[in-house]
This record gives structure tokens, sequence and C-alpha cells, in this order.
């Protein structure tokens, strides 16, 4: 057993392996660095058009991760004995692509409307409602 | 419940494949699939990476066609047809377009595209980094826990877990299947979920629970998109 800092050589390359293998895990991991950076458009970019496509990078990258599960509940119905546990995953995720549609729309409106009455889309102006 | 951390044994490339998502994929190659899989990751990643840090909004809506193209290849590998069938069509031909409407209605100065990356950005961005390392680290490396029968099939699907450590018959059972795809109907599964497992992610497959069993999130969502869309027209509506 060895601790979490000591990387042997071979022990890297077999978990790189597996990242670099099409597998639940390394789906998981693509998911997560694709929402993060996604998280990170939303928190450092200042125009609210990006922001609201970074926020659609987050929503994809959430799907990703319910399709993954999907996938591997499917090859495992044998052994959960949940045949279509597989199907609500990707109706879920079905879900999610209708929720993005009615968030672009109702955003996309706001960023509108803001930009009708303020002439701006820049985050750092958008201060009207501060308390 | 207790949750086991254990680093796992170097394995030979065999091992390694024995238990991976790829081998149980209708037609396509192991090999294949990974190459597939590692193309559609490095064009997502690579396309949301300059999204997000485009300076002009034009060429991050179009740099969204080729992030979605590599979403719906990964959906494809993942056996969901009919979802990147979806992701095309409602991402890549309805929001997309709509997103490149809005930046074209909203006609941005060149001085509105100003971005300034601060330390706060920096400090965001080594934080996420830190976060998303840890994770990806800890999928490839840390233990999963495996107490149930559902735990220990996931630890196996994530690689931490062989399959001689969990229940000789299931491992069997997941090997048979290994080799001859879906065709062979003698392993455990019933010869329905076998037809279900095959017919997986088609339209047949998620329309029927998403009209049975799933009746009323799939009317909750048509009002949803109802209330958005009045909402999307009150909002952008001129006043008088």
């Amino acid at each position: 057993m060895h601790g979490w800092l000591l990387l042997g050589a071979d022990e890297l390359s077999h978990w790189l392996g597996n990242l670099l293998t099409f597998r639940l895990a390394s789906c998981l991991a693509l998911a997560g660095a694709l929402f993060a950076i996604g998280a990170w458009g939303v928190l450092a970019r200042r125009n609210v058009l990006l922001v609201l496509i970074s926020v659609e990078l987050m929503l994809n990258a959430v799907m990703l991760a319910f399709v993954a599960f999907a996938r591997a509940h499917v090859n495992l119905a044998h052994v959960t004995g949940r045949p279509y546990a597989g199907e609500s995953g990707q109706i879920f995720a079905l879900s999610i692509i209708a929720l993005a549609a009615a968030e672009a729309a109702v955003g996309l409106a706001i960023v509108i409307a803001y930009f009708r009455n303020k002439g701006s889309v820049d985050t750092r102006e958008i201060s009207s409602m501060r308390g | 419940m207790f949750y086991l951390i254990r680093t796992q044994e170097a394995g030979t490339k065999d091992e390694v494949h024995d238990n991976s998502v790829s081998e149980r994929a209708r037609g396509v190659a192991p090999a294949m699939e990974d190459f597939v899989f590692l193309l559609a990751a490095g064009l997502c990643v690579l396309s949301a990476c300059a999204i997000v840090t485009c300076k002009n909004p034009v060429y991050s809506v179009i740099l969204m066609l080729p992030f979605f193209l590599g979403m719906a290849t990964l959906f494809t590998l993942l056996q969901a047809s009919f979802l990147a069938a979806m992701e095309i069509m409602v991402y890549g031909g309805a929001i997309l377009v709509v997103f490149l409407f809005v930046i074209m209605l909203i006609n941005l100065r060149p001085e509105d595209l100003k971005d300034d990356f601060n330390f706060a950005t920096y400090f965001t961005y080594v934080v996420l980094c830190g976060l998303v390392g840890g994770m990806i680290l800890s999928f490839a490396r840390a233990g999963v826990p495996h107490d149930g029968p559902l735990e220990k099939a996931f630890a196996q699907e994530i690689g931490v877990l062989q399959p001689d450590e969990a229940a000789p018959k299931e491992a069997a059972a997941a090997e048979g299947e290994a080799q001859d795809g879906a065709s062979k109907p003698a392993a455990a599964p019933a010869p329905a979920q076998r037809k279900g497992r095959a017919a997986f992610g088609s339209v047949g497959s998620l329309g029927v629970p998403l009209f049975t069993q799933f009746m009323i999130p799939f009317e909750l969502i048509g009002l949803l998109l109802t209330v958005a869309i009045l909402g999307a027209m009150v909002l952008s509506k001129k006043k008088a």
C-alpha cells in the first residue's frame, strides 16, 4: 500500500492508461474538466453572453456524466437488477437539454432587455440591484 | 458502510481491458473506440478552453459547434444515439443560432469587448485547476466504496476493483459478454433485458419510459418551455 503522493512510474502509467481508455472513470474525468472550464468562464468573464455560454458548457458536462453513468448501468444491468436504470439517466440528460434551451431563451431575453436599457453587457456594470 | 481506500497494483494491459466499458460495445473494436474517445475528448476540451478565453463572443459561439460535435461523438460512443442527435439539433441548431442572433442584435462596440484578466481570475483558475486535478487523480488512483453489489460493479467498471475480487460469478458473466457481445443468450441476464440493451439509447427505448414512467416530468418540461417562451417574449418586448 503506497501513500497518496508516492508515484511510481509503472503505477503512473497504469493510471494514465486508465484515464486514456474509454471507460466510466475517463468520461467522468472529462466531464469534471469541462465543468471546471465552464465554471471558470462563469466566474472570470465579464461579458454576460460569455457567462451564458459557459453555463451551457457546464450543463453539457453534467449531461456527459449522466450519459456515462447510464451506459455503466446498462453494462451492469445483470448485476444491479435494474434493466431500465440506463434509460432513466438518458431521460434526465434529455430534460437537461430542454432546461438548457429554456434557460438560454430567458437569459438572452434578459440580456437584450438589459442592453436596451443600459447599453452594456458588462457584469461589472450590472449593479443596480446591489443593496 | 466504510470507504476502503486502496491503491491499485500495476496491472498488465489485459487486466486493464478486462473490465473496461469498451469491450462491451457493439461492433466497435476497443482500440478504435479509445482512439475516437480521445479524439472527441481532445476536441471538446480544446474548444471549451477556446470558448471561455476568446475575446470576441462571435468566435466563442462559432467554437461551440466543434464542442457540440465532440459531445455528440461522445454520446454516440456511450450508446446514446438519440441524445447525440438531440445535441446536434437543439444545441448546434437552435441554441447556437439564438446566441448568434443576440450577439448580432446587440451590436457590441470594440470597447465592450475589453475583458481584463486580473489577479482574481488567475486565482480562480488555479483553484479550479487544483480541484479538477485532485478529482482526476482520485478517479485514477483512489478507491471507491465497494460494499454492496452496485458498489462492487461500479468499482469494477471504474477499474479500482479487479473482477476476481468481486463475486466470481458476476465476473464470469461480464467476461462472457465481453467476448461475444449481445448475441449469445447463455449468460445470466434475461432475453428481454438483452433485447433492451441492444436497442439502448434508441428512440424507442427512450420513448416508452418517457411516456409511461416519466410522463409527469415530461409534461412539466413542456410547461416549463411554454413559460420560458412567454417569459422571453415579455422580457424582450420593447416598452410602449
